[in-house]
């Protein structure tokens, strides 16, 4: 189906620290070994002010859960640790807080590994073990944790309802597969364990805001694909593929590409410019077969018995790891080989964490790059005027080519009121395209020209707006230190990567 | 001394109208009744349930009424009623503009009593007494007094065109669209739009209805003028230095100049406009009317100039002043690649083995209800707000993919909806009349081209026929493709 690569925004699915009301507890040893492993996360964040860059946001301070596992090592949500600016963990039935620093954090799986330097912490902790399988449906599973407002471990119980492929509304952008439990999930405890057999086969993480008894939890397979992700010392993420593709059900369209009767696959439509796959396989390619799993007409390969979309395979993997496929190309079949490693795709827009918004400031207006938090901060502004384009570009830039010849799209974010500016309203939230007639690629190109002292006027033009901006240098210059007193600027800019 | 008896004049016969009905005459007031039907922009062949929609109108001669546009569009029967009267007569919509939101309808002649038709005044001033004219629960005439309150340049209701309009403060709540506005037994204006709250109606007036009037009376129609460019006050200091017109007063700049209009030859984006047909604009395109005072640039097009007139044009460009002439241009919404369909026309469309096919417009994507930007696909608007960054020429449109209704022959394409065509059967589509060219020529459409991918989708040639009498048979389709005249461009 067209359209089946990140499209942005995802409907939010909203993730919220998830409390698990107290019920009987059957299992005595399941809560005893969770007395010695699930421990509760006392946390401050606070994120860059992506409406205003050079400030921050409100400190935010919450509670979670997370568990101990072999090696010392404390799992948990990265939505938890984010933004972290103070870090504590505490263990059941123990009145003490000792420091936490996150060892790594996957931002797009939304898991976390914390290490806690007092080894006094550990004694009598019992480290959790994986189960060697997932639950199957229907299998009863408990979930551990700690709810808002109590000290005590809690337990809950509920049934497995679903395995399957769902957003994860940490990044906003990443899809992954997900157990389904039908307990009664509420706000309070991300990060906790969800045990089957008193083994853990999952992490609590996220709910649904709008349905009663369903909570997500993060499976064996995602947890254990990170855990050997960090064992080379870093987190690399999950490879993309970056293909969109279209079932070949219809007869009329096998044919048209000359596939015979007993061969199946999907029609490749779309290569991303960023993905692993983009020297490597072609727009019109027909992918019949992933690592030998033969690939059906509706893009799902079985797995021991169980039909899946393809994708899961590549969920499994690496960076740097092989994939291997067959495709149908002018008529004939073709063997492809090609290592998983990506590129970093300027163009997909994750939500951002643990990284300082970049800007830069002339006479009072306000530059940024194009970010998924930026949009987040124009939509609570009730969609103001040139919004379109940003909503069209954080779609489309790369299936419609606009990506090309620059790494980043650079909004004027906000006008600082200052009489050099007065006129200039109408410009807001519009995508710089060039300076003085220099094409504009990132913000390090942009400050370099709107400094420039060669010019008396900085001309600048905005991506769909045929009106230009005119900004007399010498004016904006002699503005920006009043103007960077009267709004608390210290810095005139955070040039971030581009530095 | 003189103003004083002047007042008490005006006053004495405003209370006369007030109270007595006979005297006044009979305005030729009528209540218009109007059953109206939408077509489904999503389902082209269709049309939604009916509707009715009651307004007034007024007689301009013995057997036609002026209303507006508005009151009658998309109508599929429009009556009248005279007050205290029961008979409906049928009307037929003689004329309708959008842009200036007036209609002329015509009745059969002998079909009502004699009326003597209202003449048209002149111009009205600021807090000039009139009469609103509209029709009471009981059938009978109910006459309201109001004073105009505003007389400038402000949006239509019901279309994304501005007009000069009158203001009225009135005494009673209007109910109705299309109330005639009188002063001194002469037509003033009709109701455009009535707000409750602040008790104002605003008001469609001289000098279009006259104009349009007369304009009626000689084929073909020509409608209002446009200027072809899209402006912008110059205020900003610094840019005023920047184009070199620092010294200068007044002047707005130009920033885009239509495309396939005189206006597209001659004007150039940061064109700073002096002087239009001889009036001197501020840096705000405010001039100085002989009948209304300071007013906006656009009344000097839409409501003193008249499409094909030359108007001789003072700009500077880089620095340098010089005079032009610029041709004005009529309705700029044929060239537009993304029409805005006002009147929510049918549009052209085709079904092709359950794959729907139309040109994008404005209608379609308003369809969506409130905050319809916010839920269109972002690639469509930004279709319609830059052209897509296309260079696109008259004519051109944007060919889309609504919908594809499910049957054997497109399986696995059950899910494209609003996405863009390019080719059909491997050749370009411009609009629908190159989609009807390729129908004809092939007999049947089987290969697909979407917008943003380099694949087809294929439908099967020798399926197509029996796929598209059962699509048509089961989705009761009356007929799979509906192309219009060809439009006659401007």
């Amino acid at each position: 189906m067209l359209g089946s690569i990140h499209k942005f925004p995802v409907p939010a699915l909203m993730a919220f620290m998830i409390a698990i009301p107290s019920t009987a507890v059957r299992g005595a040893s399941v809560l005893e070994a969770g007395r010695a492993s699930v421990i509760k996360i006392y946390v401050t964040n606070s994120k860059g002010d992506f409406a205003m860059p050079w400030q921050m946001d409100r400190p935010n301070s919450g509670t979670g859960t997370g568990f101990i596992i072999k090696g010392r090592r404390i799992l948990t949500n990265a939505h938890l640790v984010a933004d972290v600016q103070f870090l504590q963990v505490q263990k059941s039935d123990d009145s003490r807080r000792y420091p936490a620093t996150v060892k790594f954090v996957a931002h797009d799986c939304d898991l976390a590994m914390l290490e806690v330097a007092d080894a006094e912490f550990f004694e009598e902790t019992r480290p959790l073990r994986f189960a060697n399988a997932l639950p199957t449906l229907n299998d009863e599973v408990l979930v551990l944790g700690y709810p808002l407002g109590g000290e005590r471990l809690s337990v809950t119980k509920g049934v497995v309802s679903r395995l399957s492929y769902t957003s994860y509304s940490h990044s906003g952008v990443d899809q992954h597969l997900v157990l389904q439990v039908d307990a009664a999930i509420n706000p309070g405890n991300s990060g906790g364990p969800v045990i089957f057999r008193g083994k853990v086969v999952g992490l609590a993480f996220q709910g649904l805001a709008w349905a009663d008894n369903i909570g997500y939890g993060i499976p064996l397979p995602v947890l254990e694909r990170f855990l050997k992700d960090v064992e080379d010392g870093k987190y690399d993420g999950y490879p993309e593929l970056g293909v969109a593709y279209l079932g070949m059900r219809n007869p009329a369209l096998r044919s048209h590409v000359k596939l015979s009767d007993d061969q199946t696959g999907v029609l490749v439509h779309y290569v991303d410019p960023f993905g692993a796959g983009k020297d490597y396989i072609l727009s019109g390619d027909v992918l019949l077969e992933i690592d030998g799993y033969a690939i059906d007409n509706d893009g799902t390969i079985k797995i021991d018995g169980e039909r899946v979309v393809f994708a899961e395979v590549l969920e499994r993997l690496q960076w740097g790891d092989e994939i291997n496929f067959k495709v149908w190309r002018h008529n004939a079949a073709v063997d492809l080989q090609f290592p998983l490693d990506n590129p970093t795709d300027p163009f997909l827009y994750r939500n951002l964490y643990d990284t300082q918004p970049e800007y830069f400031i002339t006479g009072g207006l306000v530059f940024s790059p194009l970010t998924r938090d930026y949009m987040r901060t124009l939509k609570r502004s009730g969609n103001p005027q040139n919004i379109n384009q940003i909503q069209y570009l954080s779609e489309y830039s790369k299936i419609d080519g606009h990506y090309e010849n620059r790494d980043a799209f650079i909004v004027l974010i906000r006008r600082l009121a200052h009489p050099v500016n007065t006129y200039m309203n109408h410009f807001l939230h519009g995508i710089v395209e060039s300076v003085n007639g220099q094409k504009i690629r990132d913000l390090r190109m942009l400050s370099d020209a709107l400094q420039s002292t060669d010019n008396e006027y900085h001309v600048v033009r905005f991506l769909g707006l045929d009106e230009m901006l005119v900004i007399d240098a010498e004016a904006a210059r002699r503005a920006d230190p009043e103007i960077f007193a009267t709004y608390g600027i210290r810095h005139r800019e955070n040039l971030g990567k581009s530095q | 001394m003189k103003q004083c008896i002047a007042i008490l004049m005006m006053v004495a016969s405003l209370s006369r109208i007030g109270t007595a009905q006979e005297e006044i005459g009979d305005p030729g007031l009528v209540g218009v009744l109007v059953t109206h039907q939408q077509q489904n922009p999503y389902l082209p062949w269709k049309s939604g349930k009916s509707a009715n929609r009651n307004g007034y109108g007024i007689f301009i001669s013995s057997n036609r009424v002026l209303t507006t546009e508005h009151l009658v569009r998309n109508h599929t029967l429009v009556e009248i009623r005279r007050p205290r009267e029961g008979e409906k007569i049928t009307a037929t919509v003689e004329i309708a503009d959008h842009r200036l939101n007036l209609a002329i309808l015509q009745v059969e002649a002998g079909t009502t009593h004699a009326i003597p038709p209202v003449p048209l005044a002149p111009r009205s001033n600021v807090d000039d007494q009139v009469t609103i004219f509209q029709i009471d629960a009981d059938n009978d005439i109910q006459a309201v007094e109001a004073s105009v309150s505003r007389i400038g340049v402000s949006h239509l209701s019901d279309a994304p065109y501005s007009l000069l309009t009158y203001q009225l403060l009135s005494d009673l709540n209007i109910r109705n669209e299309g109330a005639p506005v009188v002063k001194n037994g002469a037509l003033i204006g009709i109701v455009m739009a009535y707000d409750s709250g602040t008790r104002i109606a605003v008001v469609i007036s001289h000098p279009f209805i006259p104009r349009f009037v007369e304009d009626a009376a000689t084929l073909p129609y020509k409608g209002p003028a446009s200027a072809g460019f899209v402006w912008r006050a110059l205020l900003d200091p610094a840019k005023r230095r920047f184009l070199g017109v620092d010294d200068i007063d007044g002047g707005i700049q130009v920033i885009s100049a239509t495309k396939g209009t005189p206006s597209g030859d001659v004007l150039r984006s940061s064109d700073v406009i002096l002087t239009w047909g001889g009036h001197t604009l501020d840096n705000l395109g405010y001039y100085e009317d002989s009948d209304y005072g300071r007013l906006e640039l656009s009344h000097l097009v839409k409501g003193r100039g008249s499409p094909g007139e030359t108007v001789p044009v003072t700009i500077v460009r880089e620095g340098d002043t010089m005079e032009i002439d610029l041709v004005l241009s009529g309705d700029l919404d044929p060239l537009a690649l993304v029409p805005e369909n006002v009147r929510a026309e049918r549009a052209e469309y085709l079904v092709e083995g359950g794959l729907i096919i139309r040109d994008l417009d404005v209608f379609f994507m308003r369809a969506r209800g409130g905050d319809w930007r916010s839920k269109v696909d972002s690639r469509l608007l930004h279709f319609y707000h830059s052209g897509g960054g296309l260079d696109h020429e008259p004519g051109d449109r944007v060919v889309i993919l609504t919908g594809v209704l499910p049957d054997p022959i497109n399986d696995g394409y059950h899910n494209f909806r609003n996405e863009v065509l390019t080719t059909v059967n491997g050749q370009h589509v411009r609009n629908m009349t190159d989609v009807f060219r390729i129908a004809d020529e092939k007999g049947s459409l089987t290969r697909f081209t979407l917008y943003g991918t380099d694949i087809e989708l294929v439908l099967d040639c020798n399926k197509i026929t029996d796929a598209n009498l059962r699509l048509s048979e089961s989705y009761r389709i009356p007929e799979l493709r509906f192309e219009k005249q060809p439009p006659t461009m401007p």
